[in-house]
């Protein structure tokens, strides 16, 4: 064999990655998604550097202060500088959407496969409780949450990612139903493979790139619940800056200082919406019938 | 009645386009019953869909399709849309899919009733269960109030061919109405076919792969092969005195079950694969698979001509064997 | 039919105790003596020992569970910290909250649905990347964070609209001013939902070889799209609004909040602020119940719609 025909010999999953990167460039929104989601974790890791203040660094003679070149958006009601809460409000958003998704998704997904790959009266009874779960609202766990163990970030983490697992065991489940009837199932049950081995290593790989679209469009709800529970008080507490709580802060004064409800919402609204359509683009290109 | 001529139909794919249907041309009378034959993706359902305008967007359509006087191809929408459903009627393949699985069956038909003829509510009813018995539907008030997924694949079928009957059509297209039956049924729907020409006088066209259902009931029968029309004749003399390479081979694939006479014959393949559609070749498309090809089958596009009575031929080397 | 309606009615019930279950163990997991969280943090000895006979604190669990479930039944949920049936006060709230949830998805009907069906009809097209566009950015926009810009906008700035606050029916113009904008703020998000789903749905059914058929038999593009394909697309989306009822029910609290307006949502967060766990209790209890019962009209209304189900 020559240099030549080694060359072109790529393995079918490279040759699938390439064939997916050039689908995702030819997707400008997506790209676009993509970098604003970067852009927001870099910020929220590098918060500490990034910000001109300290979270709580607080300035009494410039309170509810206009925009100026010290405060580049201004400051709140206790004199804090409106940027550099936002800046911080990044952390909590990025953590809170993130880890509620990735437990979610721990959780779910085992759950669903299982319920997927028995069926019969194991899929009755995880049907069951996973009804049981959608009774309880995201916010009505977060309340019950917060008057048994008291309100915080992680509380708050816990409830978004308890009520986001409903909804992702469906996924698991259908997949794993369709993903069961699959000609190479058979064949590896013939040739002697245990369930482990088949839910393992034939379902799940087929799974992760519809459970990463999924992740993609949990976690903007998961920010968006985030910002619900500290606008109501039960998730982040003051004083720690998040842009629920920033909302609430701006609540009281929306006749002085409007502004101090439109930067946090925007930048929730960002956050959310970069999430959206990354999601949306990863759909349309693992997806067999779109063609570009 | 109905003259095609040069109809092409070329699909605009992101990898480029994809000529499925290249210059057909043929004639249906009044009451004849047209057999179009060829294997999947030869472009026959495509050639028809074309006639009533029913291709996707992407499809590029050119040519002309006479029906009593007026090119089809050029109709306005709203014209072409009192063509369709009552001069001419389609019955498609899959009965299990196409149709509506949440309208009743007597709503489907009596649909198409009051939209052409403006039959009222009642009219249509009654007219729809003498459909239903024409077609030979057991208990037929009963079906009138029943949904498709309550009757069977044959039923369905001819609950199908029931709707396509509704106005009295002058043409019925039948795209491959008994491939996704069972054998058994298959012959029912057949009979069912031959009775409506015979009864109705309806000029039917076929669509199927299947030759065995062309020697059934056909008058004529088109052959095509990778979008062109390679051979069109009376179907005795096509059965007798095939031309085309493509419809020796094709026969020659016919199981025929052994006798206990002589050595078992076995089964003729024809080698090779079609062609791809995405260029038009200017050669016989059938050249590399074939075994009489030359020089000339693989630099021209052969022409259709008249080798025996009105039995035509678009190869260089005609001839039973 | 009767199967299948019987089999949801059964799992129904069987969610409802697990869920009934659930709230009695979240209350007994308070940590402290449940005689004192039930009776709202009151610590006259006298009061506890009432607490304590009440609900039968001292006997085993599952007794303790269902008798509070008997009590339950018969519409006693206990007191509130204020001495006040919290039965009551539940009842006199809910129908203030029924009324934002309910315009707000007849807000989320009338603007998700046609928008979803032409931007599936239009496909490709600028009407459907417009449609697609404003539904994405409606699925990101905090519906709280939208509450507030409208009160900025519209009762700070222009004076038209009153910026929180509740008038009763018995005033339908002054009821339905006050309503305006929580309803919208709160159906923004459903309707970004319920387009989506209908573009795709529609795109499906669009798709499908029964429209192929009904172009074949002549019919209008109107009756194709508006009939044939339509139908199949609502039914499927029907499903879909059970289980944005969560999303609703979620959704109302921070409206509330927002808008100054005492209904059940709010009730719920004044509860856990004041540590009301009787009415919390409450609360949760008849959200969840209410939840289950609402699917279950809906899992009804489906099989009225779908054939398939109605038919066999």
């Amino acid at each position: 064999m020559s240099a030549v025909d080694t060359a072109t010999m790529t393995s079918p999953r490279t040759r699938r990655r390439v064939l997916l990167r050039k689908r995702f460039l030819r997707r400008p929104m997506a790209v676009a998604g993509l970098v604003v989601v970067v852009a927001f974790v870099v910020v929220a890791i590098f918060a500490p550097w990034l910000a001109p203040y300290r979270a709580g660094a607080t300035d009494f003679n410039a309170l509810l202060a206009q925009p100026s070149s010290k405060h580049l958006l201004g400051t709140d009601s206790l004199g804090r500088d409106e940027l550099s809460r936002l800046i911080w409000g990044a952390r909590a958003s990025m953590q809170a959407g993130f880890f509620a998704t990735v437990l979610a998704i721990l959780v779910a997904t085992p759950i669903g496969m299982i319920a997927g790959y028995y069926r019969g009266w194991v899929d009755s009874v995880i049907a069951r409780l996973t009804d049981v779960l959608l009774a309880f609202p995201f916010l009505i766990l977060a309340v019950g949450l917060a008057a048994i163990f008291g309100a915080s970030l992680l509380n708050a983490t816990l409830a978004l990612g308890v009520g986001a697992a409903p909804g992702l065991i469906r996924v698991a489940r259908g997949e794993t139903l369709a993903l069961r009837e699959e000609d190479y199932v058979p064949a590896a049950i013939a040739n002697g493979a245990t369930d482990r081995t088949i839910i393992f290593r034939h379902i799940l790989p087929n799974m992760t790139s519809t459970l990463l679209v999924q992740a993609t469009v949990t976690i903007p709800a998961a920010i968006v619940g985030e910002a619900v529970l500290s606008f109501l008080g039960l998730g982040v507490q003051a004083p720690t800056p998040s842009w629920g709580t920033m909302l609430q802060d701006a609540q009281s004064y929306l006749t002085q200082a409007p502004r101090l409800a439109v930067f946090p919402g925007l930048a929730i609204v960002l956050a959310a919406l970069a999430f959206n359509v990354l999601g949306d683009g990863l759909r349309d290109i693992f997806d067999p019938r779109t063609t570009r | 009645m109905l003259e095609v001529r040069d109809l092409s139909v070329r699909f605009d794919t992101d990898d480029g386009p994809v000529h499925a249907v290249d210059r057909m041309s043929f004639e249906l009378a009044p009451g004849e019953v047209l057999g179009i034959v060829g294997e999947s993706g030869c472009g026959k359902s495509v050639t028809c869909m074309a006639l009533v305008r029913l291709l996707p967007e992407t499809a590029s359509v050119s040519g002309r399709a006479i029906f009593e006087g007026v090119d089809l191809l050029s109709l306005s929408s709203r014209r072409l849309r009192a063509v369709r459903g009552r001069s001419i009627a389609y019955v498609f393949q899959e009965p299990m899919t196409s149709l509506n699985p949440v309208f009743t069956v007597g709503r489907q038909i009596g649909e198409v009733l009051e939209r052409h003829l403006g039959m009222s509510a009642r009219a249509a009813r009654a007219r729809t269960l003498e459909l239903l018995e024409l077609v030979r539907i057991p208990a037929p008030e009963r079906r009138l109030d029943e949904y498709p997924h309550q009757l069977s694949g044959g039923m369905r079928q001819r609950v199908m061919i029931a709707m396509a009957l509704a106005c009295d059509p002058k043409v019925l297209i039948a795209d491959e109405p008994t491939t996704a039956l069972d054998v058994t049924i298959q012959a029912g729907i057949l009979d069912l076919m031959r009775d409506i020409r015979e009864r109705l006088g309806t000029a039917i066209i076929l669509i199927t792969h299947n030759l065995g259902v062309v020697a059934d009931i056909a008058d004529r029968v088109v052959v095509m092969y990778a979008g062109r029309k390679a051979e069109e004749a009376a179907v005795d003399d096509l059965f007798t005195f095939p031309q085309h390479p493509y419809t020796v081979g094709l026969l020659g694939a016919i199981p025929r079950p052994y006798e206990g006479e002589g050595t078992r014959e076995r089964l003729q393949e024809i080698p090779g694969r079609v062609p791809s559609l995405r260029e038009l070749p200017q050669a016989c498309a059938f050249a590399e698979r074939c075994p009489r090809a030359d020089a000339r089958s693989r630099s021209e596009v052969p022409q259709l001509r008249e080798v025996r009575p009105r039995h035509l031929v678009a190869c260089f080397h005609p001839g039973p064997n | 039919m009767g199967g299948f309606l019987l089999r949801k009615v059964g799992a129904a019930l069987i969610v409802l105790l697990i869920a009934s279950m659930l709230v009695f163990a979240g209350v007994r997991a308070i940590p402290g003596d449940p005689a004192i969280a039930l009776g709202a943090e009151n610590r006259d000895p006298a009061v506890l020992a009432a607490i304590r006979h009440k609900y039968l604190l001292d006997r085993p669990l599952p007794v303790q569970y269902a008798h509070w479930i008997g009590l339950a039944l018969r519409g006693d949920l206990g007191v509130d910290q204020r001495q006040l049936s919290v039965a009551h006060t539940i009842v006199s709230r809910l129908p203030i909250t029924l009324e934002i949830a309910l315009l707000s998805l007849l807000v989320s009907i009338v603007v998700g649905i046609p928008a979803g069906v032409i931007a599936a009809v239009r496909r490709g097209k600028p009407e459907d990347y417009a449609a697609t566009g404003v539904a994405l950015i409606g699925l990101s926009v905090p519906h709280f964070w939208l509450g507030l810009l409208f009160i900025i906008w519209f009762a700070v700035d222009l004076h038209w609209l009153p910026a929180s606050g509740y008038v009763t029916m018995h005033h339908p113009l002054a009821n339905l001013e006050h309503m305006v904008m929580p309803a919208i703020v709160l159906g923004t998000g459903f309707a970004a939902v319920l387009m989506r789903q209908m573009r795709s749905s529609m795109l499906t059914s669009l798709g499908a070889d029964y429209v192929r058929t009904a172009r074949a038999k002549g019919l209008s593009e109107w009756s194709v799209v508006g009939r044939h394909a339509l139908r199949n697309s609502l039914i499927t989306v029907t499903t879909l609004v059970g289980l944005q009822l969560g999303a609703l029910i979620s959704g109302v609290v921070v409206t509330e909040t927002i808008f100054g307006i005492a209904g059940f949502g709010r009730l719920t967060i004044d509860a856990v602020n004041q540590r009301d766990y009787a009415l919390i209790q409450g609360v949760v209890l008849v959200t969840a119940a209410g939840y289950v019962v609402v699917n279950l009209l809906v899992d009804v209304v489906y099989s009225l719609l779908n054939p398939r189900i109605r038919a066999s």
